[in-house]
């Protein structure tokens, strides 16, 4: 509810942007159906982190370490729940992005680009959120951690075009903030047709960040089985 | 013994919460954080729209300070009823409603409370605005109308959160206090002014109050002031609803023999 609320508003709202000159598209709707799609991966952190930290705190973790099951499954799991999750949020904001005038540039086979990127970055949230939750085995960490994500959402290119914002300090917190290139990789299908830019920086900073989280979270699962 | 009187327990409710803030300044911080992002990231991000025809001529800065000045005030207030249910869950609510005669001084003190923590929240406000280059057209007296503004909105949310609270008093009535103002807060022309909406969010910022009163502290802000008297009617009037929904919870309250 809260991405297409976020969406609603933005799009609803900032409408006559498209009048600025070089603004990339026409729809300002669909220029903000990225947002949904974001914000949507960014909430895997609390959803997938929350339900291992309660596994920890109720002992379900200590118990497994008892089974011959690898840490590894578990993993997989979990995120397997966070990317069928995923998939149901693709096709929801896709249909409220449609009905609120919404079109897809690069056509049907950018929508699947679309989406595989969307899930990729689905995988890296929710590998983050599980990483949280071994880390501090507490949900109340995690759900305290996760909102603060939002920051580096509203401080990228999430709302307009990063060549055209003016601020000087923005441009700069934009372009070094990583959630910029997964929002433009988001967006490109939608905007500009296939920007082989574009989505190459998306894939690599969802797919580097899900490398880096996993990594994390596997030694951490690894160590907290072996420990308990 | 003495006897409670109104002025008394206004005031012992009013520094029992501000000691909570003194001891926690972290309190301030869910009320600040939320208003803080939205100046930060859409004063940096949007600024070009300003170049937008028809678009006033008004700093972005400004334009977006006054929306998060609406935010503070009005979230700044809503945690006000949250505070209340804590009370109530703890039991001090019970005895201080035993204590106390006139009980509608309870929600007074919250309303002294939460708005001397607002004003905090405002300061800190103020002074990022100023970092990030706000610029303000208006006079003082243009000001004092923007700050008086946003106190009755303040007052009204605390009256609102606090109603729902003496109506509810469990952990149940924290939506109802606070969504309904972040709702009204959402549905108003946040990014560009309501001139320039179009469609159902124009219809809707149309009939919602506090697009007006942010159009009119916009142009406060600005040196441009409009509408006024309409701004300071319907603030009015939300806060007199909100003041008669806080004092019917109190009836409810001692009803229920709380």
């Amino acid at each position: 509810v809260i991405p297409l609320l976020l969406f609603a508003i933005v799009s609803g709202g900032l409408g006559d942007v498209t009048n600025i000159k070089g603004f990339p598209t026409k729809s300002f709707a669909t220029f903000a159906l990225a947002v949904p799609f974001v914000q949507g991966c960014l909430m895997a952190i609390a959803t997938t982190g929350q339900t291992i930290a309660t596994d920890i705190e109720h002992g379900f973790i200590n118990r497994l370490a008892l089974t011959p099951m690898r840490g590894v499954a578990l993993l997989i799991a979990q995120l397997a729940g966070a990317v069928v999750i995923g998939s149901l949020q693709a096709a929801i904001f896709f249909g409220v992005g449609f009905a609120a005038g919404a079109r897809i540039a690069a056509g049907f086979l950018g929508a699947l680009v679309l989406v595989a990127l969307f899930l990729l970055a689905v995988l890296a949230s929710g590998a983050f959120g599980i990483l949280l939750a071994l880390r501090s085995g507490s949900g109340q960490t995690v759900q305290a951690v996760a909102p603060l994500t939002a920051v580096f959402l509203f401080m990228s290119s999430m709302v307009f075009p990063r060549n055209l914002i003016e601020i000087h300090w923005f441009r700069t917190v934009a372009t070094i903030n990583p959630m910029s290139y997964l929002v433009e990789g988001i967006r490109s299908p939608l905007v500009s047709g296939w920007d082989a830019q574009a989505l190459a920086l998306g894939f690599a900073v969802a797919g580097g960040l899900f490398a880096l989280a996993l990594g994390g979270a596997v030694v951490s699962l690894r160590r907290g089985l072996v420990s308990r | 013994m003495t006897r409670s009187t109104f002025a008394s327990v206004t005031r012992y409710v009013a520094w029992r919460n501000l000691r909570d803030v003194r001891h926690a300044p972290t309190l301030i911080l869910p009320t600040l954080l939320l208003p803080l992002l939205f100046l930060v990231a859409f004063s940096g991000a949007l600024s070009r729209v300003t170049s937008l025809p028809k678009f006033p001529p008004v700093n972005y800065t400004a334009f977006q300070y006054v929306y998060a000045l609406l935010q503070v005030a009005a979230f700044g207030g809503a945690v006000g009823g949250t505070a209340i249910i804590d009370d109530f869950d703890s039991g001090f609510m019970d005895r201080l409603m035993v204590a106390a005669r006139l009980r509608s001084a309870i929600v007074a003190g919250f309303v002294i409370a939460m708005f001397v923590r607002s004003v905090i929240a405002v300061l800190v406000l103020t002074a990022v605005a100023f970092a990030l280059g706000i610029k303000i057209g208006g006079s003082a007296v243009d000001l004092v109308g923007l700050f008086a503004l946003a106190a009755l909105l303040n007052v009204t949310a605390t009256l609102w959160s606090s109603g729902v609270a003496m109506h509810v008093h469990t952990v149940n009535a924290a939506p109802g206090a606070i969504l309904p103002i972040f709702l009204l807060l959402f549905l108003t022309p946040v990014f560009l002014p309501l001139d320039l909406l179009s469609g159902w969010l124009h219809t809707v910022a149309n009939l919602n109050p506090l697009s007006h009163v942010l159009e009119t502290g916009r142009g406060l802000i600005a040196g441009n002031p409009t509408k006024v008297a309409r701004a300071f009617a319907l603030a009015g009037g939300m806060a007199l609803l909100a003041a008669l929904w806080a004092v019917w919870g109190v009836r409810r309250a001692e009803a229920a023999g709380t």
